[in-house]
């Protein structure tokens, strides 16, 4: 029976346990997007070849805090083939460019050898690594849309680096080949001249100088390869001409605000100057083949790409009627047209308002009320970039009322009646149709739809418990505008109602009252009734008569003074007589034992009697002197 | 005559150690200064001296200069002229609120284009010890201040133009405001680097805008370079207070306000000792009188 019980008690427990801790999902609390992020930031610094951020961003991923180990195997092992591309990329991109040249030939060839050997193997791994590592996060995923968005990203970035991993392994073959078919190679010194800051989507010239003696630079024997590089944006310049034997000048456009937007590429603000700029490299490569001799020469120069927030005020009015044309107000102090998509609220697909193009100078827009609800708004005003006017965002509050419609009221303060009939004239100033609903104590007794400017109206009010007496009604007069537009004006007033039956009736019912002798009489012997609880002491002071409750007035008694003495002078003469009894005063004591007392000390014995007597029963001031030496005398003859 | 003498001696001495122990006892309020725990603002009374004030009185806003007011927001603000004046007249004020208290006084009264985002701002990659409610923050443009907040909020500076900027804080670009309260990010969240103190100069006084409460709190500014950032705009302020207007503040925290002004800067037993020994003198001194008559 027992065993039976305990197999139910452990049934019971497997089932609670099993409900209450369910196998859940791997999911922890890891968000991945922001890892998502941070892969996708960091594979742009290697496609822009900024060392210096590659090498911070590598150092933080490396260190977070990951405690699905799983995940943190396959996040370090992401991040440690990144990180290694990042150092091949750079090793080879020196191999390619100048100053290697002159080293030895098996040496060179040797770390082409090796790097090429790398680009290869990183080449054919980096997918699996980053497919593996995206994958697990993916298990972490909340948000699919989210992560989404920011995997295709990965992937895009993945193929640019594929495609850039392809570059360098081709111009590694290249530099072999020729360095196997060519005893001789040297390298080209190149000087190139750019402006430092360049604004975004203008297009600039600039020259390449070949500064080695002797070379004469022409399209047969010369091969050119320029690119402008930002993060994960990369256009090969082709658009370049030979001016002449050492100079080629090539013409470059910039990409405008946009491009740089949606490329995701990072905009700096700079704390000096305020400007918004983003890096940009140019890279030129010129191969030149002189005879038996191969030339090889590169030129890297960073340039700052400025933006400008666009100079865009925007003015709307503090509020705006429903059902109306609002009147926005844009100035526009950028020279060319530029889009602004207007928003109610929310920047968001379901709360655009409308797209505009804006003109430079001061811009109207009408905009219509009517979809908008009654309340305080805010309208954002997003600028889209352009050339290099980026993205900007400008905001204002509005709110969106009702017009009250204008109207005057008389109403009155006093009613008679009955019957009571409530005269209403009044105006309307706004022409509108409208409706006039009349409300007296809570209760609509009109209510119709008028025309015509002027009110007259004389309604008759119902007989209520109000207007059987006196007593105060409210009266509230609505002017309800069947145009939407205008909210209702209300005219309220708290008349008094003057029931002259009532007041008839009242004063009748006084007279008999005050006639009746049955009646009267009490009211009349009412005051002395009064006059005899409250006693009045009527005080005459300047001329100005105070009233005042006698029982205000108390008597002030103040202590004996001669109270140590007293207490002693009735113990002498209880131990010389009988102790003095609670019935008697002092007096009556003295006068009681005076025959029993010594006759040395009954003059001090009368004399002290009325002295305590004036200290208990006056407000004299006491001898206390005197006191003190008939004490001491009775002492002294009571000692003797 | 005894019995009412041991009455009235039994109700002094209660009054007093009730006292006491209300001085004593630390509050539990989160973000109080009477709190001396982790939650609690007590190091910025204990620590960095500074005392309660309970409303800006002119005589503050004459000497404004020497004066630094914290004013930690957890309520409707209600005076704020003379906040603005303060400022104006060269005062440093410190406005800390992570719920959009202040929005008001920012843009009606001190007509700065700032919004506090009552969303909280989370951080998954630059955080401490891998928590995303503790984002570092970052002195903009360099990575070598670095503070630690808890489920900060976001400043948003609507309109640079008018407003000059001293310093800012912000977070890292792999933030984002949590405008769904999900603590993941998820399509309308907002990855970005995003403000959380700000340090303006307004008329000839400071403003600085924290949008987190517990950057300054006892437990937080003992991490990274929080405290380093609090004693930067304590030098030369030789008058601080914490204005508690807008933040709950009881009887009881009132009564706590004795202990600054008895014998140290510290709630510590000697003060608590020399108050009972105070009341007992003036017992023994009533009793003196009462028998004497």
């Amino acid at each position: 029976m027992v065993s039976i019980k305990v197999i139910h008690i452990s049934i019971i427990i497997m089932v609670l346990t099993t409900t209450v801790y369910p196998v859940n999902s791997i999911r922890g609390d890891i968000d991945p997007v922001p890892y998502a992020l941070l892969l996708d930031t960091y594979i742009s610094t290697i496609l822009s070849q900024d060392l210096n951020k590659e090498l911070e961003l590598y150092n933080h991923a490396i260190s977070l805090v990951i405690d699905d180990l799983q995940l943190k195997i396959v996040h370090q092992r992401a991040y440690k083939i990144l990180h290694d591309i990042s150092l091949i990329l750079n090793n080879t991109q020196m191999i390619i460019g100048i100053g290697l040249y002159n080293i030895d030939h098996d040496k060179l060839l040797d770390m082409i050898r090796k790097s090429y050997t790398k680009l290869l193997i990183y080449d054919n791994e980096l997918d699996d690594y980053i497919y593996e590592y995206v994958k697990r996060l993916e298990q972490y995923v909340y948000s699919k849309p989210a992560f989404f968005k920011y995997k295709n990203r990965i992937y895009e970035k993945i193929h640019a680096l594929h495609k850039l991993l392809s570059r360098y392994i081709s111009q590694l073959e290249d530099l072999y080949s020729s360095i196997i078919s060519n005893s001789s190679i040297e390298s080209l010194i190149l000087e190139i001249n750019i402006p430092e800051k360049v604004y975004a989507g203008q297009s600039f010239k600039f020259i390449v100088n070949v500064e080695n003696p002797y070379i004469k630079v022409n399209d047969k024997y010369t091969n050119i390869i320029m690119t402008l590089l930002m993060g994960p944006y990369y256009r090969d310049i082709e658009n370049y001409t030979i001016i002449n034997s050492s100079s080629i000048e090539a013409l470059i456009n910039v990409p405008d605000a946009d491009t740089i937007e949606s490329y995701g590429i990072d905009i700096v603000r700079d704390r000096a100057t305020r400007e918004f700029y983003a890096t940009a490299r140019i890279s030129v490569k010129i191969v030149y083949k002189g005879g038996n001799n191969t030339y090889i020469g590169s030129v890297i120069r960073d340039f700052r790409v400025l933006l400008e927030p666009p100079k865009i005020v925007v003015k709307t009015p503090s509020y705006a009627y429903i059902n109306s044309t609002m009147l926005i107000t844009i100035y526009s102090y950028v020279k060319d047209p530029i889009n602004i998509s207007i928003y109610l609220d929310r920047v968001e697909h379901d709360r655009l308002i409308m797209n505009k193009t804006i003109m430079y100078g001061v811009n109207k827009i009408s905009l219509n009320t009517s979809n908008i609800e009654p309340g305080y708004h805010t309208l954002f005003f997003k600028i889209h970039p352009d050339k290099q006017y980026m993205s900007s965002m400008r905001s204002s509050a509005i709110a969106i009322i009702h017009k009250t419609v204008s109207a005057t009221m008389s109403l009155p303060n006093l009613l008679f009646g009955p019957p009571f009939t409530l005269n209403i004239h009044g105006k309307v100033y706004d022409n509108v149709k409208y409706r006039v609903r009349i409300i007296v104590d809570d209760i609509a007794i009109y209510d119709k739809v008028l025309k015509g400017k002027n009110i007259y109206l004389y309604v008759d009010l119902p007989i209520t418990l109000q207007s059987i007496m006196i007593w105060f009604r409210s009266i509230e007069v609505w002017i309800i505008p069947l145009n939407k537009t205008y909210q209702p004006t209300v005219f309220t007033v708290n008349a008094l109602s003057v029931n002259i039956l009532f007041v008839f009736i009242l004063l009748i019912m006084i007279g008999i009252v005050y006639l009746h002798p049955m009646i009267s009489r009490p009211l009349i012997t009412l005051p002395s009734w009064i006059r005899r609880i409250i006693s009045y002491r009527v005080l005459e002071e300047r001329g100005i008569t105070y009233l005042k409750p006698i029982s205000m007035i108390y008597l002030r008694y103040r202590s004996m003074k001669t109270k140590r003495y007293y207490k002693l002078f009735i113990k002498t003469l209880a131990s010389l007589t009988r102790p003095m009894m609670e019935n008697e005063t002092l007096r009556e004591y003295i006068n009681n034992v005076k025959d029993d007392l010594p006759e040395g000390i009954k003059d001090y014995v009368v004399k002290l009697t009325s002295l305590f007597e004036e200290d208990m029963y006056s407000n004299h001031h006491i001898n206390l002197a005197l006191v003190k030496r008939y004490m001491r005398e009775i002492i002294r003859v009571l000692k003797s | 005559m005894k019995y009412k003498l041991v009455l009235t001696l039994t109700g002094v001495l209660l009054v007093t150690i009730i006292i006491s122990i209300l001085l004593i006892i630390p509050s539990s309020r989160p973000y109080s200064i009477w709190n001396t725990s982790g939650n609690g603002y007590s190091k910025l009374i204990y620590r960095y001296g500074f005392k309660p004030l309970h409303e800006i009185i002119p005589n503050i806003i004459r000497q404004a200069n020497s004066t630094i007011i914290i004013y930690p927001v957890f309520r409707q603000i209600e005076d704020f002229n003379r906040t603005v004046e303060f400022v104006d007249k060269g005062g440093t004020l410190i406005l800390i609120d992570e719920k959009g208290y202040s929005n008001e006084l920012l843009y009606l009264y001190f007509h700065l284009p700032i919004i506090i985002d009552n969303h909280t701002v989370y951080d998954e990659i630059y955080c401490y010890k891998g928590k995303r409610e503790n984002p570092l923050i970052y002195k903009y443009d360099s990575k070598n201040v670095e503070l630690i907040g808890w489920t900060p909020a976001a400043i948003k500076l609507l309109d640079t133009t008018n407003v000059s900027i001293i310093e800012e804080y912000t977070t890292s670009k792999f933030s984002y405001i949590d405008k769904d309260n999900n603590k993941y990010y998820t399509p309308g969240d907002e990855f970005n680097i995003h403000i959380i103190i700000l340090s303006i100069k307004y008329g000839y006084g400071r403003l600085i805008i924290i949008s987190d409460y517990d950057i300054i709190s006892n437990s937080y500014i003992e991490l990274g370079d929080n405290n380093l950032f609090l004693i930067r705009y304590l030098e030369n302020k030789t008058i601080r207070y914490i204005l508690v207007s807008s933040m709950p503040y009881t009887v009881i925290d009132s009564i706590r306000e004795i202990t600054l002004y008895m014998n140290s800067n510290t709630i510590d037993t000697k003060s608590i000792i020399s108050f009972i020994l105070i009341t007992l003198l003036i017992i023994m001194a009533y009793i003196g009188e009462k028998r004497g008559a």
